[in-house]
């Protein structure tokens, strides 16, 4: 692509991140939420797929990074499930302590969206990553 | 607001129906775009934030997966049915759609007054029982936590089955 959008990515995309990161972490106070936030993650890894070209984004968000964060999302998401369970709150329960404070008050939702927002993220960056040709190309 | 609304349906409806009969693939993807966005716009005034993001992030990403397969793939145009079918096939859906309108609308219950009682207890209960601000995340991660993991299986599961049909062929045939 040319020089202007590459410049303008270079610029753009540390910010979307950030972007997809505060839609992930504030969830619980703010409109927004973890799925938004992965969506976001995977447009931002669209932009460079189109500004930066292929292979050089192939090498950044490898396959198996990608693979590793879903899977890691979706183990999460059970693991905390059943620590709950475990410590006598039913499924999903919220076993944390709810104190105050932006990022505490919430207790497990917080880390719940932090599983879903890596799920969701790494499936569409494999997506991304199906669509801009397999494994090799 | 209300003659805003009727607007953004007129432009919503309008880039549907563009969508749909554009001959261009390019052409109707953006025109399906257009519709997606403003739809998102009506999220946004109806007060629906959370949504609208929502349909913002996807809407966008739709968009540029199609861009992306269109410009990508080849196609041979097709030969499409003649116009006087579609006309009275798109006259007999509309017919059957105002008819089952006509007379469910006045059944529906008022917007913004639900005819389930459960949402007052999250309005209520629900800063104090999982201490989330915003009561979406709190119905999705805490009183509705089964549905979003059902919906987390759903769309790994599908993204498995998307990378079993695309994955890289093994070598040697077979």
């Amino acid at each position: 692509m040319s020089l202007i959008m590459r410049t303008v990515s270079r610029v753009l995309i540390p910010f979307i991140f950030v972007y997809a990161i505060w839609l992930i972490l504030t969830g619980h106070t703010s409109p927004g939420g973890a799925f938004a936030g992965g969506v976001t993650v995977s447009l931002a890894i669209a932009l460079s797929y189109v500004s930066f070209g292929v292979p050089l984004t192939k090498e950044r968000f490898r396959y198996s990074t990608v693979h590793v964060g879903r899977i890691l999302g979706m183990l999460g998401f059970l693991v905390i499930g059943a620590t709950a369970m475990v410590l006598g709150k039913g499924f999903l329960g919220n076993f944390l302590p709810k104190i105050g404070g932006h990022f505490t008050m919430a207790g497990v939702i917080i880390v719940l969206s932090l599983c879903i927002g890596i799920l969701v993220g790494c499936e569409f960056s494999l997506l991304l990553y199906y669509l801009f040709g397999g494994e090799e190309g | 607001m209300d003659l805003l609304m009727g607007f953004l349906f007129i432009v919503i409806i309008a880039s549907a129906i563009a969508a749909v009969e554009l001959k261009d693939l390019l052409a109707a993807a953006l025109a399906l775009g257009a519709c997606g966005f403003f739809i998102g716009v009506v999220f946004f005034l109806m007060m629906a934030p959370d949504l609208a993001i929502v349909q913002f992030v996807v809407e966008t990403l739709t968009l540029f997966v199609l861009v992306i397969a269109i410009t990508r793939t080849h196609r041979r145009s097709a030969r499409s049915e003649p116009v006087r079918i579609r006309a009275v096939l798109g006259v007999i859906v509309i017919c059957i759609f105002l008819l089952f309108s006509f007379f469910v609308i006045p059944l529906m219950t008022e917007f913004g007054s639900p005819d389930q009682r459960v949402s007052q207890h999250y309005i209520d209960r629900g800063i104090e029982e999982t201490g989330s601000e915003n009561l979406v995340t709190s119905v999705l991660l805490d009183y509705r936590a089964y549905d979003t993991l059902g919906e987390i299986i759903v769309l790994f599961v599908s993204v498995l089955a998307v990378s079993l049909i695309l994955r890289e062929k093994p070598k040697g045939g077979g």
